[in-house]
């Protein structure tokens, strides 16, 4: 009965049915991307791909109207278009479509220079920024708060202030990506990137690695707690577990399940690992066969991962 | 170390499902069945059929240009269904409840076969047969300059495949994607022999492909018809010249660039390791310097289909020929200028990103300027909307939208927020699928007549278009959006509920596609079976404006009875308008045309071998089939006797033939174009 009024009267389900898909995926509006940003750097990019967008339209509106409309026109049968089979070169044609290309090139290149110069990660954003430096691993975050604090997978940052990362990473290139708070730049072993970013409202975020790099790829993430400044300093003070027990099981090519705060390891640490990140792995495989151990353990540790995040209401 | 180095029984496909019996597994020994017994189906078929002989001295030892052209399609349209069919287990994976029903490796060696065979054995071997079959005969040449290379080009291609194809059967493919960076490729952290796959099957073709940019290059440097000066040249010539310059300058650092990680992994070499001096950023560098224009050799082919393919079906002089030259050349040139847009985010200086990002812009200036010539091209047109147009006004319509994402992620603040996303993954399947595979394909529907005398199906060929169109929008569009929101590629599997529904939307893409595929596979089986009805032995059956269209359909193995003389861009157009229904003889002379030979199937065969022991450490195997290799190279050389005549007489012959036939051949109406009264020489005033 249902397929025969369907099939009869179209109209009477299709305003309802649409009106729920659209409720249900508004509902499901994901917040992770750098459409919903929380802080300026991040709000600069989303400003930078809506205007980019924008000025890219009255060069491709023509083509994207005239296609079909010229199809439709000049369609041999029932077009009501002239035909001209020699028409095959106009100045003036060519003087609009090569100056409309390359004024459209002139204004979209000099933005792209105010945009580069004005949100070069290298640059700092603020005054007294807060330094953390970051390992990448397999599969792993390590952020060192130098002389203060060291965490795994988890990174607190004061709010509305400016932040400076040193990357490097320890065993394949990863890519460092808090996409809420700022796009995401390389973390390579024997090398040393750096991104500044300021934050915004408090917020309890995550970041993630988005450069595969193995078998527990989808669990090389962290989160990211923007909190006021004196959970902050509170945090700073919090108790810690020793540097030693950190250094040893960090080394591992496994997933990370245990404590996150951490004494913080000797100064130049970080430089180190970045000179020689052999100090930091134990260099096994990154890619393991199906019915291995250390396979089983990462699978399990996914599954783990997935029934919290179930418990969360599947954010990540 | 035994003679058959690292391969053990493990590595045969079959033995983890029946050692652990999953989906993941069940699904790769699933896979490798299929590969088997195809591969047993077809060798009884031929048995059964009696056709081993016939393939063996008809295609397999051709020298033909358009015999090796078919081939490659060919290699092309088997490799596509391989792809295609991992990308929709792929969105299924990425549907089902999370984890999905796929190991991370497994679902990692999924997007890097993906990646690999979609570029180097769907996308290169597809463009390197069109270009064999068509430009030869638009540019009044007999055959390639080097048929034996040619045919020993092609058959490196196959052997790359093949060894894809065996990865299936025998151990794991790589799984770091179709870029394999090191160090996660290097030998320490992916320490089986998928690297090694790819590092192989990946030389071999790009071997192939330099001999065949090379090919192309002398070809339509020394084979032009007389008179056909540069700028007379049909566009297809065009892009075919532009592609093969950047074939034979891209491909070597890749080639390069492969060789080293191989040195890297087995011979203690320090290149892209992180410590004892190697930098894994070189490897980025050289490995786009190659890629980077990697995608113009994809594209330009196509551009030159569509610049034939409009015009014909627009009944209408191309328009702008010498902006479409200068924009091609202007693509090909800068092509190389940009390879630094793939790793914005490496951290290199904020100039060196800002010069990179506005060189890139440019790219946009002559792109879009050639899209606009196509459209001033249909302007004022009387358009036919045959299959081959059909593809082509999608390609427009969507490659247009490619071009708007395009230009954004060549700023690089916005690729910081995109990089690594699947909006990256949206915006080059936006380029490539309208810009390669719909120009592939409607080169296919415009161009099958002249290798096999007859048409295809058209109303198939509409509805695969359709699906395939419209498959696109709904695969890539959502993956525009869940990228924007964060989602990254090559994750397998999702947790975020607010993905699920754009997912879904994007798997039904990809069954669309898959339809699209079914029913190109039926276009094809369906025109064989109805070929009597849709032969067109008179040529030319869309009123075409190029000189391969003044040929008899399917082509005769010589080409052309006499080289004609050329004093305009569209000689066949004006022949056609003075009455003429052949172009007038030159001179009858004795030809040369080289005698089929096995010998490059050998020669390619050994280098698979070959290639196949360095995979699996087999050294002793390895090092017999690369002298083996040489040695086939050179008894080839020292043989004398490798050329066949066909005399001035027989070609007379040949010309009269036709022109009985084209004389006899009754006129059809544009009207029944696509239907069985249209036998060749179809014509707008006809009766």
């Amino acid at each position: 009965m249902l397929f025969h009024d369907l099939y009869k009267r179209p109209s009477r389900y299709a305003v309802p049915a649409l009106m729920a898909v659209t409720a249900v995926w508004l509902s499901g509006c994901a917040e992770n991307g750098v459409m919903t940003p929380l802080g300026p750097v991040a709000a600069g990019e989303r400003s930078h791909l809506i205007s980019f967008f924008l000025w890219m339209l009255p060069i491709s509106l023509p083509l994207l109207v005239g296609t079909p409309w010229i199809a439709l026109r000049y369609r041999r049968r029932g077009g009501k278009g002239k035909y001209d089979p020699n028409w095959s070169h106009s100045v003036a044609a060519e003087t609009a479509i090569w100056g409309g290309a390359t004024l459209t090139f002139l204004i979209v290149g000099w933005l792209t220079w105010g945009h580069v110069m004005g949100e070069d990660p290298y640059k700092p954003t603020g005054k007294d920024p807060i330094h953390v430096q970051v390992i990448g691993s397999e599969w792993k975050w390590m952020f060192i708060y130098p002389d203060k604090m060291a965490t795994v997978n988890k990174l607190v940052l004061p709010q509305h202030t400016p932040v400076v990362f040193d990357i490097t990473a320890t065993g394949a290139m990863q890519s460092f990506w808090i996409p809420r708070l700022a796009g995401q730049i390389y973390a390579m072993p024997g090398m040393g990137t750096k991104m500044n970013l300021t934050t915004g409202d408090t917020s309890e975020i995550f970041g993630f690695n988005s450069q595969f790099n193995g078998a527990a790829f989808p669990l090389d993430k962290f989160e990211v707690d923007v909190v006021t400044k004196e959970q902050y300093d509170a945090f700073l003070q919090e108790p810690k577990h020793p540097w030693a027990q950190l250094e040893a099981a960090f080394k591992k090519t496994a997933t990370w399940s245990g404590p996150e705060l951490f004494e913080p390891p000797m100064k130049d640490y970080w430089m180190k690992v970045m000179m020689n990140p052999s100090i930091a792995t134990d260099g096994g495989a990154a890619i393991l066969p199906d019915n291995s151990p250390a396979q089983k353990a990462i699978d399990k540790a996914i599954n783990q991962d997935l029934h919290l995040s179930q418990l969360n209401g599947g954010a990540q | 170390m035994s003679i058959l180095g690292s391969l053990d029984l493990n590595d045969v496909f079959i033995v983890p499902f029946l050692k652990e019996p999953t989906l993941s597994t069940g699904i790769a020994a699933g896979a490798g069945g299929i590969v088997v017994l195809g591969a047993l189906a077809v060798a009884l078929l031929l048995t059964v059929k009696g056709w081993w002989k016939p393939l063996w001295s008809e295609w397999l030892t051709s020298l033909d240009h358009k015999k090796i052209g078919v081939m490659y399609v060919v290699l092309a349209a088997i490799m596509l269904i391989r792809g295609v069919l991992e990308a929709v287990v792929m969105r299924a994976q990425q549907v089902s409840p999370a984890p999905g029903f796929l190991s991370v490796e497994h679902h990692a060696e999924l997007f890097s076969t993906h990646g690999t065979i979609m570029i180097f054995f769907v996308a290169m071997p597809f463009l390197t047969g069109v270009i064999n079959v068509v430009m030869p005969l638009q540019i009044g040449a007999r055959d390639m300059e080097f048929p034996f290379m040619n045919a020993v080009s092609l058959w490196l291609s196959v052997g790359g495949a093949a060894l894809v194809m065996a990865s299936l059967v025998v151990g794991h493919f790589e799984t770091g994607g179709w870029t394999a960076y090191p160090p996660y490729t290097g030998i320490k952290l992916s320490p089986n022999e998928g690297v090694d796959y790819w590092i192989w099957s990946l030389a071999l073709t790009s071997v192939g492909t330099t001999l065949s940019g090379i090919n192309f290059a002398v070809t339509i440097y020394k084979q032009r018809a007389p008179g056909m000066d540069l700028m007379k040249m049909p566009i297809f010539a065009w892009t075919t010249l532009c592609t093969a310059i950047l074939m034979i300058f891209a491909m070597m650092p890749l080639t390069v660039a492969s060789f080293m990680l191989a040195l890297d992994r087995h011979a203690g070499f320090h290149f892209f390791t992180a410590s004892n001096g190697g930098n894994m950023m070189n490897f980025a560098n050289m490995f786009w310097l190659f890629g980077h224009p990697e995608v113009y050799i994809l594209i330009l082919p196509a551009f030159g289909v569509f610049s034939h393919v409009i015009p014909t079906f627009s009944g209408k002089k191309l328009y702008g020929y010498t902006s479409l030259v200068w924009a091609t050349i202007a693509i090909a040139v800068l092509s190389f200028t940009v390879w630094v847009h793939h790793f914005f985010t490496m951290g290199q200086t904020a100039n060196l990103n800002a010069i990179f990002g506005i060189a890139t812009m440019t790219i946009g200036v002559p792109t879009g300027v050639k899209v606009f010539n196509w459209l001033l091209t249909m302007w004022r047109g009387k358009l036919r909307f045959s299959t081959a147009m059909l593809f082509s006004a999608g390609f427009m319509f969507t490659f247009v939208i490619g071009g708007i994402t395009g230009v954004m992620l060549a700023n690089p603040t916005i690729d910081f927020a995109t990089h690594n996303s699947l909006f990256l993954v949206a915006h080059f399947h936006n380029m490539l699928i309208p810009g390669l595979l719909f120009g592939m394909f409607a080169a296919v529907n415009y161009w099958f007549p002249l290798a096999f005398g007859f048409r295809l199906d058209e109303t198939w060929g509409r509805r695969s278009f359709w699906f395939w169109m419209i498959g696109f929008y709904l695969a890539f569009m959502p993956l525009y959006a869940i990228g924007l929101m964060g989602a990254p590629r090559r994750m397998a599997f999702f947790t975020d509920p607010a993905y699920f529904p754009w997912l879904v939307v994007a798997m039904i893409g990809a069954l669309c596609v898959l339809a699209g595929l079914t029913s190109q596979v039926i276009q094809i089986w369906v025109s064989v079976k109805n070929r009597e009805s849709l032969m067109v032995p008179a040529g030319d059956p869309w009123d075409g404006r190029g000189l391969e269209w003044s040929l008899g359909c399917p082509v005769p193995e010589y080409d052309f009875t006499t080289v004609p003389h050329i004093t305009s861009r569209e000689p066949w157009v004006d022949a056609k308008a003075a009455g003429k229904r052949v172009m007038d003889p030159t001179e009858f002379v004795d030809i040369h045309l080289p005698k089929p030979t096995g010998m490059p199937i050998l020669v390619a065969g050994v280098a698979t071998v070959g290639a196949f022991a360095l995979i699996f450490e087999m050294w002793l195997i390895a090092a017999v089939c690369f002298v083996a290799m040489w040695v086939l190279v050179l008894i080839r050389s020292y043989d004398t006797d490798w050329e066949e005549t066909i005399t001035a007489e027989e070609l007379r012959e040949g010309y009269e033939a036709h022109k009985r036939l084209v004389e006899t051949t009754p006129k059809v109406s544009l009207d029944d174009e696509f239907t069985s009264k249209n036998r060749g020489l179809i014509l707008e005033e006809a009766v």
